[in-house]
């Protein structure tokens, strides 16, 4: 009997060792071998400061983007069971990619609810770039070593716009199409726009071919690009030793050990320290002369944390999904504009600027704003080059003292679209004139 | 840690429970709980909710259509008491034993409209924001009759709402203006060969209720029928009917239509009451005569009262006033002689058909007597153009282009007066204003002069004239100021053109046909349409006339003076004017 | 800190660790069991699955009614009792024609006896005979999807 139990223990212990390679106890060896021998935990250190998971840190936003990212991928392949990038109108005069959207909320079980999920996340995803970026730099976590990343950040930022704008277009019903068709003839105004919108359109106007072209881009093209941009930018924070912080200070309020869990000290040193070296990375040192230690295992404390994060995301993104259903107008009619035509919300600003003066408001205003948010931290570091102000930048710190100029510029640029995109929003009506939404117009045309 | 434990527990539990919702929504479609409520009011079991679809074939692919998931009960005749949506269909042609539609095969969208794929009420019927094909309800699905019957000109049985608008499209003169391919052919107005492809039932019935509703330059009469519901919905349901979109092409279509025992009718002799009956577009020898005309042309009745519509002039003495060659080129097309206006072509009337109304037009005689007063007169022969007060705005003026002269301005009539005898007794050609000579006495006429007269110039209103006098060639240009001794030359249409671009397009247009960016904004009247040659070339538009028009404007009108062009000026603008509407001009 | 106090907390912590992720396994496996729905075809675009016939079109006693359309033969046993056997063949989905002795397949020859029985050809097993349900309304529906053994009749008002 005991010798069967002996067997039993001996099947399951191998059992084990051929999912995982490492025990569960709670010694520092095992908690590093958890990070480095799974595939998904080991993009993360082993050990990282206490200070990146504390929520005024980074407030989870870039998590959240990619976490938003992450449910598109997934919600996105679901839809694509039940769609196809077709205008061909059916007998019952719909187009079959309409006819598809109808589907989803009919006879597709759950159809709906995953539409709705992709949307708002699509939307989600767009606005938690905006407010990621938006803490990098009030933080300052774009110098230091980062500039590039944030170069790279930028570019993942517009390739969400893109991808989100170019979603937009799939349903194929009369938000999409003129959405899209207003966004394409502001880029008519850039110079080139045409080669641009030629290329994109595949034809002279959205149509058929734009519906394709969109469609490739949307579910393969860009999600791949993306997918990679994303995978730099992920290798370059670790690359850069970690998250962007100020250099310890004795100073700094103490986290108990406790918090983040027991860790059993089995070393023949006698000290946790040794596994430290895995910490060797470009410009950090092992900090063998520090009085305060403020490293601690990224298991379990930073898993769970970032679960908290997902279940968090999904939690929230299904109540929405629930509550509101993506928008759907009759079918997209080319003969017949929606009065206003209105771009995505994230191009509403751009419109706005558009209805004042086609190619300042077009072109050079928002050039000089993506161009120069780009390249910001270069900027910065010319600047200061070349006028000799050599400044302690802290990267890391909320709201730098030195920094004030430009985070009240920064702050100024989003509040000055964020209003743009609220004009453009709420108090556009037919003709792109004023209205105000809390007075109702009366009557209406067709 | 604990606490990150319980953070965690707490958001999986919320994101469990939104879960568990999104499972309920997609699980409690309205579907399912009426075929509960279905099978429970059979009192039979329950054998579990399905989504009952219909693949209709068409040439094009198949027509999906769900709705009988919901309307669970439309060809179980059991299920005639229950409530909407469980209750059976109606039978839709009446007195047949078993009617020959089955909804197993044809579904409900084909007919009804709505969105035939959705199985929640709200997105079924179309209830939401640019839903392009809202449900037709009860008798006005009748539309969708002939997307698959052949019926252009048969008679279906169940589909009387839509025959009437068939009959009514006739009636009413609509064929007059509209093109409806196989039924009539005009360019004067929209197109609705596909008018239920195109539109909405409800926009069809606002655009015949209120024309202007949509587009605000829109010519289309406003008819006082409209205001009756049922003729309107019963135009509306044939008009939704006209799609170009059909499920059966003509040949293949399902039999069970009766041959037509006549078409519309064509008149091979001519008689009054053929013209009477084409004239009120009413039925003649057992079909349709294609007519109409009294839906625009009100004529008086033996007693003197007005009788038809008021869109166009009123025809009791146009057979007096301009004979029957005039009204029958009028007829065929009337821009031969007012190019403004908006009465439709009949240009497919055979020679019959023109006589027959032609010798209905001619039994119209009433006439006053000779010894009417000045008022009398008024009231009977000018009052429905020139109106009660003389304002030019009779009943039916809003439509009549030119619009008739304004005869309550004294400085008008004051500058005038004098033309008045002859525009009435001779006509103004090229305008509504016909020749009353043959049923007016001079007499007669002067004493509406002096009517006119009477009440529009008061003491206390006094208007003088200035006189002008047309330069003659060789006379001293009346600019040169300078004293450089320029002479007046014969007109040249070239300078007159370039000074005409300059100084008239703003109100007359750059065709010179009167409908300038500024011609809009003016009342009454309408800036003159100079390239009107019946009125340019008439005996009584003489350069004189002109020359004293563009000098010194039109007393009365909007047409203000132009003293600060040269006497050449004027006359090249006259010379252009001239040319353009000569035949050898174009 | 003492002993007791930390094993109650590590207690606390693993129960309250335990739930959650009991509880986002419960989520996950409801919502991989609503992606199966979501797969799961609930209408047909194609020709459909089950089809109608009112009853008033049933054959007489003893008589046959064939849809082309469907593949199906429709037979009347007695007054209270009908069938309804398929038309495709066993063998490699072929449609099988009615003949004297039963049934035929032109592709390859196997044949049938009047219940569709195989007995002769290639074909490896009875052709099935189909389920048919009393719908509301006077109607019987015939349900092609389904496969039972021979002799299996239904009744019918």
């Amino acid at each position: 009997m005991n010798e069967l139990i002996e067997k039993a223990k001996d099947f399951g212990n191998r059992l084990y060792y051929s999912f995982f390679r490492h025990r569960m106890d709670n010694t520092g060896l095992t908690k590093s071998k958890i990070m480095f021998s799974n595939v998904l935990l080991h993009i993360q250190p082993v050990k990282i400061h206490k200070r990146s998971v504390k929520f005024k840190t980074t407030m989870g936003l870039g998590l959240i983007t990619f976490y938003l990212f992450l449910l598109l991928s997934v919600t996105g392949i679901l839809l694509m069971f039940h769609y196809v990038p077709s205008t061909a109108i059916g007998p019952d005069g719909l187009p079959d990619a309409y006819s598809r959207m109808l589907n989803l909320r009919s006879n597709v079980f759950w159809g709906g609810f995953l539409r709705n999920m992709h949307r708002w996340a699509a939307h989600g995803m767009v606005a938690f770039v905006a407010l990621h970026m938006l803490r990098v730099y009030l933080a300052g976590a774009h110098r230091g070593g980062r500039e590039f990343n944030w170069v790279i950040g930028c570019i993942l930022g517009l390739l969400t716009v893109f991808l989100s704008y170019t979603g937009y277009l799939l349903p194929w019903d009369q938000l999409a199409f003129w959405g899209v068709k207003v966004g394409t003839e502001i880029a008519k105004i850039a110079p080139g726009g045409a080669l641009i919108r030629g290329i994109l359109l595949g034809d002279s106007d959205v149509g058929s071919e734009a519906l394709i072209r969109f469609y490739v881009l949307h579910v393969a093209v860009l999600p791949a690009v993306m997918g990679f941009l994303i995978a730099v930018h992920f290798f370059r924070i670790r690359k850069d030793g970690g998250l962007a912080r100020p250099a310890d200070t004795s100073k700094e309020k103490q986290i108990p050990d406790e918090e983040f869990g027991e860790v059993k000290n089995n070393s023949v040193f006698k000290s946790a320290r040794s596994y430290k070296l895995v910490e060797i990375v470009k410009g950090n040192e092992p900090k063998v002369n520090e009085e305060t230690d403020q490293m601690m295992f990224a298991w379990p404390k930073l898993i769970v944390r970032e679960l908290i994060v997902l279940v968090g995301v999904v939690a929230f993104l299904s109540l929405i999904s629930v509550l509101f259903d993506a928008p759907l107008e009759g079918p997209a009619d080319p003969n017949h504009p929606t009065n206003p035509s209105k771009a995505p919300w994230y191009f509403l600003g751009l419109q706005e600027l558009v209805s004042y003066h086609g190619f300042i408001g077009g072109i050079v205003i928002p050039g000089i704003m993506a161009g120069g948010v780009m390249f910001l931290p270069y900027i910065e570091i010319f600047l200061e080059t070349f006028t000799k102000t050599y400044r302690k930048n802290i990267p890391g710190v909320w709201f730098a003292r030195e920094r004030n100029l430009e985070n009240a510029l920064f702050i100024g640029m989003y509040l000055f679209m964020l209003a743009l995109i609220i004009i453009g929003v709420y108090f556009r009506g037919e003709n792109w004139a004023i209205v105000y939404p809390w007075v109702e117009t009366v009557g209406g045309g067709h | 840690m604990i606490k990150d434990y319980r953070t965690l527990l707490i958001l999986a539990f919320a994101g469990f429970v939104f879960f568990a919702m999104s499972m309920k929504k997609a699980t409690d479609q309205d579907f399912v709980k009426y075929q509960k409520e279905y099978y429970a009011e059979l009192g039979a079991e329950f054998p579990g909710a399905e989504i009952k679809q219909v693949n209709v074939p068409t040439p094009a692919g198949a027509i999906i259509d769900r709705c009988q998931s919901c309307h669970v009960g439309v060809s179980n005749p059991e299920a005639m008491d229950f409530q909407l949506p469980l209750a059976t269909h109606p039978p839709i042609v009446p007195g047949l034993e078993e009617d020959p539609h089955n909804f197993n095969d044809i579904g409900c969208v084909v007919c009804h409209d709505g969105n035939g794929r959705a199985v929640e009420m709200h997105d079924a019927h179309g209830e939401f924001h640019g839903w392009i094909k809202p449900m037709l309800v009860g008798p006005m699905a009748q539309a969708s009759c002939v997307r698959c019957h052949a019926m252009e000109s048969g008679h279906l049985a169940g589909a009387e709402l839509y025959e009437q608008g068939r009959e009514l499209f006739l009636e009413k003169a609509c064929w007059g203006c509209h093109t409806i391919a196989g039924i009539s052919s005009s360019s004067q107005a929209p197109e609705l060969t596909d008018a239920g492809g195109k539109f909405k039932f409800d926009y069809l019935v606002e655009s015949i209720v209120h024309p202007k509703a949509n587009d605000e330059n829109s010519k289309m009469p406003e008819f006082d029928w409209v205001h009756d519901d049922e003729p309107v919905i019963a135009l509306a349901t044939y008009l939704k009917g006209q799609q170009k979109n059909r499920l059966r092409s003509e040949s293949t279509a399902p039999i069970g239509y009766i041959k037509p025992t006549s078409d519309v009718l064509r008149i091979s002799e001519p008689s009054v009451a053929a013209g009477r009956a084409m004239f009120a577009g009413v039925q003649f020898e057992g079909s349709i005569a294609k007519g109409g005309c009294v839906n625009c042309h009100a004529f008086r009745t033996d007693g003197g009262e007005l009788s038809g519509g008021h869109i166009g002039p009123e025809l009791t003495w146009t057979m007096r006033n301009r004979g029957p060659e005039f009204v029958k080129d009028h007829i065929v097309n009337a821009r031969v002689h007012s190019p403004d206006s908006i009465m439709p072509t009949f240009k497919d009337y055979n020679e019959a058909e023109l006589d027959s109304l032609v010798m209905f037009l001619n039994t119209f005689s009433y006439k006053l007597g000779s010894s009417a007063e000045g008022q009398k007169l008024y009231d009977t022969y000018c009052v429905s153009c020139h109106g009660p007060d003389l304002k030019g705005d009779g009943i039916v003026s809003a439509m009549l282009d030119p619009l008739p002269r304004d005869l309550s301005k004294y400085q008008f009539v004051a500058s005038y007066d004098e033309r008045f005898q002859n525009s009435i007794l001779n006509g103004v050609s090229g305008t509504a204003m016909p020749a009353w000579k043959n049923v007016l006495t001079e007499k007669q006429a002067a004493t509406l002069v002096e009517f006119i007269k009477g009440k529009s110039l008061s003491e206390d209103q006094s208007f003088t004239r200035m006189e002008v006098e047309l330069p003659m060639i060789g006379d001293p240009e009346r600019m040169d100021y300078k004293g450089k001794g320029i002479v007046i030359e014969e007109g040249n249409p070239e300078d007159g053109q370039v000074a005409f671009q300059k100084f008239c397009t703003s109100c007359h247009g750059k065709l010179a046909n009167g409908k300038g960016p500024n011609a809009y904004d003016l009342v009454h009247p309408l800036p003159r349409n100079l390239i009107n040659k019946e009125f340019i070339s008439q005996a009584a538009v003489t350069d004189e006339r002109l020359y004293e028009s563009i000098l010194l404007g039109v007393a009365g009108t909007p047409m203000p003076a132009h003293d600060h062009l040269s006497d050449q000026t004027i006359l090249d603008i006259i010379a252009w004017i001239r040319m353009n509407t000569t035949e050898e001009a174009k | 800190m003492s002993k007791e106090k930390k094993e109650g907390k590590s207690r606390r912590e693993l129960i309250t660790m335990g739930s959650a992720f009991g509880l986002m396994g419960l989520a996950a496996a409801g919502t991989g069991g609503a992606l199966f729905k979501y797969m799961f075809p609930v209408v047909s675009y194609g020709t459909p699955q089950k089809f109608l016939v009112p009853v008033a079109d049933l054959p007489d006693v003893g008589d046959e009614l064939i849809f082309e359309d469907m593949k199906v033969v429709l037979r009347r046993q007695t007054a209270t009792e009908i069938a309804a056997i398929s038309l495709v063949c066993t063998h490699l989905g072929c449609t099988v024609n009615r003949v004297e002795t039963g049934f035929q397949c032109p592709c390859h020859g196997s044949q049938y006896d009047t219940d569709g029985l195989v007995v002769g050809g290639p074909a490896p097993k009875t052709l099935p005979w189909l389920e048919i349900k009393t719908v509301p309304g006077g109607q019987v529906e015939i349900d092609t999807a389904t496969s039972l053994p021979e002799g299996t009749f239904f009744p019918v008002a």
